[in-house]
């Protein structure tokens, strides 16, 4: 679904067996990054005619991860201890802080210096390269560049520039594109049998992520939680200081969803603007528009603009280790009132 | 599936392929052993991705199938089971299989059969027979110097070589070299020369305990995978891609003095000195002094601590050439002097700095090469 230019490329590439060693396919969480690696492999290792064909055993046991010759890697939580922790558990949001050692590059080096055991090609997949450390970056620079034969490596990462530039130059670079927000929703309908209203939302959401309204709507936690944010900052909208002060206080409690929070409300005031200057059909909170428009009256572009400025700024302090509530505070304080 | 099989035999079938099973992988079913009923026996099967290890046993078959059990749950179940008849039977839809022995029930959740990883089996690949015994001894000669440390993955393996009627193992780790020869009964056709992991080839000798049959090893067309193929147990192992250092090179061509000692005088001589070297970087130096007026020639191992203290040992030899001190690392010359078996050792040098050379008196199927340790005056 989507990134049609990628997969031509790469299906030719496949078609004439012309193959580099080493892909990276850049791109926002949630835009098809593993998915395109994940076809890609069952291209290489597909037993069908028709590659890939999906309904191979190799082709099934990748879609499933489950293939002894598919290796996907992700970094580890901070404090991970190999040896004793068990296999850790799928990150539970895109913010989670996770990081790749250089153990796992080591032990991907041994398991490299092993022949395939079942399919064509040893296949790993190293999602999100950007949390690399650096010293398993580097260590993984000689692995990079000259793979040992049977051998193909495809890296995901946000974005090439977050990476070592000696990373990114050995690579083949990918950069996917966001897909068209009709395409999300189309395909939400089609494929994953959403209530056409319900896509609608969801598709202009998702920033042209299908992955992200993919998860969106299989589970509703991410809805309820952006519906709850928004309730938060309209309710803020038309409190007094002291209030406003003690909002602060309990929503910095719950750190670990601040950047989600803080880029809902990004989100909003972005709408906002939009229809204050006259472009209301591109919107993406598409199910609250009359809040949207009545706050589009009451503030001036002015406000709006200087709102979206502070949330961007508080998102950014928060990153660098401010103190998350001062920072809420300043912020809810000069979010403009009645 | 249903079947069932004496307790004895599935305990010994799960502890010959238990040692296959990766008890910490990303891929759950290889923590599992696949039980699959095969011509009227039951095969059992676990691989961590680098060596698999099959092996079958009898039983009576009365409905075909295959599962995957928990290795660790069904090993250990059966072991605590009488030496009785097991009934087993597998539940397709809930992947749960029924164990009854005497008065004992289990039932043992497991995964599909499916996803177990297919092991390669014994194809076109040229085949060569060799002993039992001859193997496992040049297995045992050989895989302890193997390194243990990946950062060179080629070290971690033995470089195994078939060429006309002349097989070769050999082990290196950057500071010893073991090389062993042996000859085939039947010569190959074409030279095979492959590197095996090390820890593949002790599973292999540690199976070959009670065969008699010789053992068939074959390498697969594409180089990947050796097979050991035994009477009731297989072992297959991912090779080592790459290329083994040309060991040749290592061997000394001359030296200056060779000393012939009795093996395990000096076993016990760097046993006792060992004690002391625990606390210096395991040195024990070596002086080596031929025969003179004063007596018959003899070798003097000796070990110092700073802490704990000193030893002197003195053994009788037979010393053709010049005196010369050399130290090595006690726990490379115990381990080399423990598998040799031979009463009688040679020892080859040419300086204090050069590597030490032991080979067995009156065979030349048998090399092992020291580096000698920094002697500090």
């Amino acid at each position: 679904m989507g990134h049609e230019w990628a997969i031509r490329a790469l299906a030719r590439s496949v078609a004439t067996d012309r193959v580099a060693h080493a892909y990276l396919f850049t791109g926002p969480h949630g835009i098809g990054k593993t998915t395109l690696a994940r076809k890609l492999a069952q291209a290489w290792q597909c037993a069908g005619d028709n590659r890939p064909c999906g309904a191979c055993p190799p082709c099934q046991k990748i879609a499933r991860d489950r293939h002894p010759d598919v290796q996907i890697i992700e970094g580890v939580p901070p404090r991970y201890d190999f040896d004793k922790d068990p296999p850790p558990p799928p990150r539970a949001n895109d913010w989670e802080r996770r990081a790749l050692r250089i153990r796992q590059i080591r032990d991907l080096e041994r398991g490299l210096a092993r022949a395939p055991f079942e399919g064509r090609w040893k296949i790993v997949i190293l999602r999100r390269f950007e949390e690399s450390e650096e010293e398993a970056a580097n260590a993984f620079l000689k692995t990079l560049e000259e793979p040992p034969r049977h051998t193909r490596l495809i890296l995901t990462a946000r974005d090439a520039s977050l990476l070592l530039p000696t990373i990114a130059s050995r690579c083949q670079v990918f950069a996917l594109r966001p897909l068209a927000p009709a395409q999300i929703e189309r395909a939400l309908i089609e494929k994953y049998n959403a209530a056409p209203e319900h896509a609608r939302l969801l598709a202009r959401l998702s920033a042209g992520r299908l992955g992200w309204a993919v998860r969106a709507h299989e589970n509703r936690a991410r809805l309820d939680a952006r519906n709850r944010y928004l309730d938060e900052l309209n309710v803020a909208l038309s409190e007094g200081r002291a209030e406003r002060l003690l909002r602060a206080e309990s929503l910095a409690k719950k750190s670990d969803d601040l950047p989600e929070l803080l880029e809902t409300w990004l989100g909003w005031w972005r709408d906002v603007l939009l229809i204050q200057n006259g472009d209301g059909s591109r919107t993406t909170n598409v199910d609250r528009e009359d809040a949207l428009r009545d706050q589009a009256h009451r503030f001036t572009t002015e406000q709006a603009q200087t709102t979206l400025q502070a949330v961007r700024a508080t998102a950014r302090y928060l990153t660098q280790n401010v103190n998350a509530r001062l920072a809420l505070e300043v912020l809810l304080l000069n979010l403009p009132g009645k | 599936m249903k079947l069932s099989c004496m307790q004895d035999n599935l305990a010994k079938g799960l502890s010959i392929v238990s040692r296959a099973v990766a008890s910490r992988s990303t891929l759950p079913v290889l923590g599992n052993v696949l039980l699959a009923t095969e011509q009227g026996r039951l095969k059992l099967a676990a691989t961590n991705l680098e060596m698999a290890v099959t092996c079958w046993i009898g039983a009576k078959v009365e409905e075909e199938g295959a599962t995957t059990l928990p290795a660790r749950v069904l090993g250990d179940f059966v072991n605590s089971l009488p030496p009785d008849r097991i009934e087993m039977e597998l539940n397709v839809k809930t992947q749960t299989t029924h164990l009854k022995c005497a008065r004992y029930d289990a039932n043992i959740k497991g995964i599909d059969a499916q996803e177990f990883p297919i092991i390669p089996t014994l194809g076109d690949g040229k085949r060569i027979a060799i002993e039992p015994d001859a193997l496992r001894e040049m297995i045992e000669q050989t895989t302890f110097a193997a390194a243990t440390d990946e950062s060179r993955p080629v070290l971690t393996g033995v470089l195994v070589k078939f060429e006309k009627d002349k097989a070769t193992l050999a082990a290196a780790d950057g500071f010893r070299l073991s090389v062993r020869h042996t000859t085939l009964s039947e010569p190959v056709e074409q030279p095979i020369s492959a590197i095996i992991p090390a820890k593949a080839l002790q599973e292999v000798a540690r199976v070959t305990g009670d065969q008699e049959d010789p053992i068939v090893i074959a390498v697969t067309e594409n180089k990947s995978q050796v097979l050991f193929k035994l009477t009731n147990t297989e072992i297959v192992s991912q090779l080592i891609d790459g290329q083994f250092p040309d060991f040749t090179r290592i061997i000394p061509t001359s030296h200056q003095t060779r000393t012939t000692v009795t093996t395990s005088e000096l076993q016990n001589a760097v046993k006792a000195s060992s004690v002391f070297a625990r606390e210096a970087m395991n040195t024990v130096r070596l002086q080596i002094a031929p025969a003179n007026e004063m007596g018959g020639g003899k070798v003097t191992i000796t070990a110092t601590s700073a802490e704990s203290g000193d030893n002197v040992g003195d053994i009788d030899a037979t010393v053709d050439g010049e005196p010369v001190e050399i130290a090595f690392n006690a726990r490379y010359l115990a381990e080399v002097l423990n598998i040799l078996r031979a009463p009688q050792v040679a020892l080859e040098t040419a300086s204090s700095a050069s590597p030490g050379v032991f080979r067995l008196v009156g065979r030349d199927d048998f090399v092992h090469v020291i580096m000698p340790m920094h002697i500090g005056k």
